[in-house]
């Protein structure tokens, strides 16, 4: 199954580049294709992780860390 | 971005009130049943009222930056360096949240209705959707919201019209119960969801707006009449269900729909009320793509936001699948966490936005005078 995700993920990478980038080169958007192409990597590390079974960073997660101090002190205040 | 659009502000009007009962119709009123009691109303009722306010301060706050997003009012108002600080983790949020409402609709799709279905393949159509939205753009992306808030509306006071018979008065009572505390805590939570969200539609409301006047009226006509979709399901959920059964069921307002039997004829009216659900949520999910999308490409100096769409659409759906653990984690997550996070970019960031923006004024000012002072003495 993940095997199938990542051969699935690798022709979506394909045809959206052959379809994108040409046109970017095209009409000279640089910065357009660095950050479509770091956005795309950052997926792709996360799609292949997926399938892997391997743990994802989960951003929510990060956010619940930080406000953890913030709810303690909202739950005395509503008790 | 190369082309100029402008929307009307009854397209405006629209995009709020979609958004405004965006989550809230089928997800809110159980957790709001089990926190406020059968007191969930006067809740609704008060986080309306209060959220008046806020609605008032973006507006106000829009008024005086006219052609600026959110982003760059952060930017023009804090400085380079802590406004781009500031605007990343705005931007942020968004990412957190997108996948966070996509994880929503197919928790609820794969629970009630394809539960052998893999998830991937439901979020997949919805942030397949997503993408094409954002791809055609703003105009749009309004004009549908202009067509859909009729018929959203429309079939929801249809099915709320058609379940009332079925109202039991004494669900309300006793009134005020466990005191005031509870009810606040309601407040809370429901600004969470309806009022303060509403800051996502400064994305829009400066910058592709013709006539700002308007437009601000345009909004509070459009939250009033989203506020009034979420207090109707809210106060119909404790009516016809009671608060305990409203608070038990993960979705009451489905549960109501399920209620409808009108001579044996009209029956099972819960797939309207999903319809109208997934649509007003693809609209609160779009929003935050928007950020998401416009946001970064502004952050970055993108001449063309389209081209970044569909990379992140394939960050979106992966990470829609583990952004909860559980649903205990979701719950937790909700009632507590989002409360203060979306507090802190919609009520604590506008307030100092419009405090600094004032103090920036008050010096120009006391300069010009001195200025003019000078020149008199002079002359």
């Amino acid at each position: 199954m993940g095997f199938v995700a990542i051969v699935l993920l690798l022709i979506f990478d394909v045809i959206l580049c052959i379809v994108e980038i040409p046109q970017m080169k095209k009409n000279d958007l640089k910065k357009e294709k660095w950050t479509f192409v770091i956005i795309l990597g950052l997926g792709n590390i996360l799609v292949i992780l997926k399938s892997l079974g391997k743990e994802i960073p989960n951003p929510s997660e990060w956010v619940i860390a930080f406000y953890a101090p913030a709810v303690n002190l909202m739950q005395n205040v509503f008790k | 971005m190369k082309e100029k659009i402008k929307i009307t502000s009854h397209q405006l009007g629209s995009l709020v009130a979609i958004h405004t009962c965006g989550t809230t119709i089928i997800v809110v009123s159980a957790s709001l049943a089990s926190l406020a009691k059968q007191d969930a109303w006067i809740s609704a009722l008060a986080a309306i009222v209060i959220g008046l306010s806020f609605v008032w301060m973006y507006g106000y706050l829009g008024s005086l930056y006219p052609n600026m997003t959110y982003i760059e009012i952060i930017k023009a108002v804090l400085g380079k360096w802590i406004g781009q600080i500031v605007a990343i983790n705005f931007v942020f949020l968004s990412f957190v949240v997108v996948p966070q409402v996509v994880y929503y609709l197919f928790a609820f799709i794969s629970m009630q209705y394809l539960p052998e279905t893999p998830p991937y393949v439901i979020s997949f159509i919805y942030v397949l959707t997503l993408c094409i939205a954002m791809l055609y753009g703003l105009e749009a992306i309004v004009r549908s919201a202009e067509i859909f808030i009729y018929g959203i509306s429309a079939l929801f006071i249809l099915t709320m019209l058609l379940v009332s018979p079925n109202i039991n008065i004494n669900n309300l009572f006793p009134i005020l119960e466990k005191g005031i505390v509870p009810v606040s805590r309601g407040t809370l939570y429901l600004s969470a969801f309806i009022t303060w969200p509403l800051i996502n539609l400064m994305m829009v409301y400066p910058k592709n707006i013709i006539n700002i006047n308007e437009a601000r009226k345009s909004i509070f006509i459009g939250y009033l009449w989203g506020a009034l979709l979420t207090f109707i399901s809210v106060i119909m959920s404790i009516l016809v269900l009671g608060s305990t059964i409203a608070s038990q069921t993960a979705y009451p307002t489905y549960l109501l729909a399920k209620e409808v039997n009108v001579g044996t004829i009209l029956t099972r009216f819960e797939a309207i009320v999903v319809a109208v659900w997934i649509v007003s949520l693809f609209y609160r999910g779009l929003m935050y793509f928007y950020i998401l999308v416009i946001g970064s490409s502004q952050l970055i100096g993108l001449k063309d936001y389209r081209k970044i769409v569909i990379p992140y659409g394939l960050i979106v759906l992966v990470l829609s699948n583990v952004i909860y653990r559980d649903t205990m984690q979701k719950e937790a997550y909700l009632s507590t966490t989002w409360v203060l996070y979306s507090m802190t970019f919609s009520v604590v960031l506008p307030v100092v936005l419009l405090l600094v923006t004032a103090f920036k004024r008050s010096i120009a000012r006391e300069k010009e005078n001195k200025e003019q002072f000078y020149d008199d003495s002079d002359g």
